[in-house]
């Protein structure tokens, strides 16, 4: 029996904002190892699905569970979320953030994070609001991905950072990806991603409009997922 | 919890600090031009409101700093970051409250502190009454701002 663990289960999620439907009817699981991309324009859901995940929205209707428990403190211990904002406190340096982590996650690894700052080139002593934007996304995702989590939410993670950049935030993501853990990254850059992704989600209007393993997809079709991407959501 | 009220009062000190700095200072300019003849602070009648409001003042600005610190949480990107945290909702709200009450009884003790200090320094002749105002001033911040957090 190779059964595969779902990290992710996800049963007729449903959030409304009063008579607006952000989410409908959502149903999704996840399994073990894999790298899952959502994709979809902006005001697609996809902000509203992580939130939920997060804990920092309440659904409306369905049911939610992460490595099993329903979202709350013990979900938010084994989930390692890169918002896309910056959400370090304004006052702190680096290495103020290295111990806020290690304080409150029991899977921080130090030397993991310190590997991640030089190889984004980033100092310890830096002062977190002086940081410009790609070094903000640089600093954020070593944080992130030095926890050994069960399950990576990463909010748009290479949005507005220079190419150069990128592809260090790739090679990051890539590099530090665990066998045992899932990865969710929403982005609507889709051709930058496209490569690291297992499986894609298609999320238009708070439902899911096509979901599959990427390669398949990409078989099926017999174009890129950024091609399907365009044509699912074009005019 | 403990872990989190750290962060919190690490967050707001350099602010506060702020306040008794200006506090201080203010105070010993008063204090000091109290003791000069024909001063505007000569009298006790003016000393006294001028001092009373700015210690009033100083309590103010540091309650709505801490309301702000509870808005920001909720408005703006570092909510992110505090409401990810594996805590309860309960244990992020009580160790800002907790924080925030250590706060004003730091600084209404630091006040009553430099007052007693700058009357040793600036007007020994006047401790005889001006020690007597002051105590039932103090001690009337301090329990104003108690039951305020109440």
């Amino acid at each position: 029996m190779n059964k595969m663990k779902n990290i992710v289960e996800i049963n007729g999620l449903a959030k409304h904002y009063f008579r607006k439907k952000a989410l409908d009817q959502l149903n999704l699981t996840i399994e073990e190892g894999k790298v899952v991309g959502i994709l979809g324009p902006n005001g697609s859901g996809k902000t509203t699905l992580i939130k939920i995940l997060t804990g920092l929205l309440r659904q409306t209707g369905g049911e939610v569970r992460i490595g099993g428990y329903k979202v709350g403190v013990a979900t938010k211990s084994i989930v390692s979320y890169l918002p896309d904002r910056n959400f370090l406190y304004k006052w702190m340096r680096i290495k103020d953030a290295l111990k806020l982590y290690q304080d409150f996650y029991e899977d921080f690894d130090e030397k993991k994070f310190e590997a991640l700052l030089d190889f984004m080139k980033l100092e310890k002593d830096m002062k977190i609001d002086t940081l410009s934007k790609g070094m903000h996304e640089k600093l954020n995702l070593s944080l992130v991905l030095a926890r050994d989590a069960k399950l990576y939410i990463l909010d748009e993670p290479i949005a507005g950072v220079d190419p150069v950049a990128r592809d260090q935030i790739l090679d990051a993501i890539i590099g530090n990806f665990r066998e045992n853990s899932s990865m969710i990254i929403t982005t609507h850059l889709v051709r930058d991603m496209e490569s690291i992704l297992d499986e894609v989600v298609f999320l238009k209007d708070g439902r899911i409009v096509l979901a599959g393993n990427a390669e398949q997809l990409r078989e099926e079709k017999g174009k890129q997922i950024d091609t399907i991407y365009k044509e699912v959501f074009g005019a | 919890m403990l872990k989190y009220m750290k962060y919190e009062i690490r967050g707001t000190y350099k602010f506060i600090l702020g306040i008794l700095a200006l506090v201080f200072i203010l105070l010993a300019g008063m204090y000091a031009s109290s003791n000069q003849e024909g001063s505007l602070f000569h009298s006790v009648q003016i000393f006294m409101p001028i001092g009373v409001m700015l210690l009033f003042g100083a309590a103010l600005i540091a309650f709505l700093y801490i309301v702000g610190s509870f808005r920001k949480e909720l408005y703006e990107d570092s909510g992110y970051l505090t409401f990810t945290l594996p805590l309860t909702g309960n244990q992020i709200l009580g160790s800002k409250l907790i924080a925030a009450l250590i706060w004003f009884i730091g600084l209404g003790i630091a006040v009553a502190l430099i007052n007693f200090l700058l009357m040793m320094i600036f007007s020994p002749f006047h401790i005889y009454h001006l020690s007597q105002l002051f105590l039932v001033k103090s001690f009337f911040v301090c329990k104003f701002l108690s039951v305020g957090i109440e």
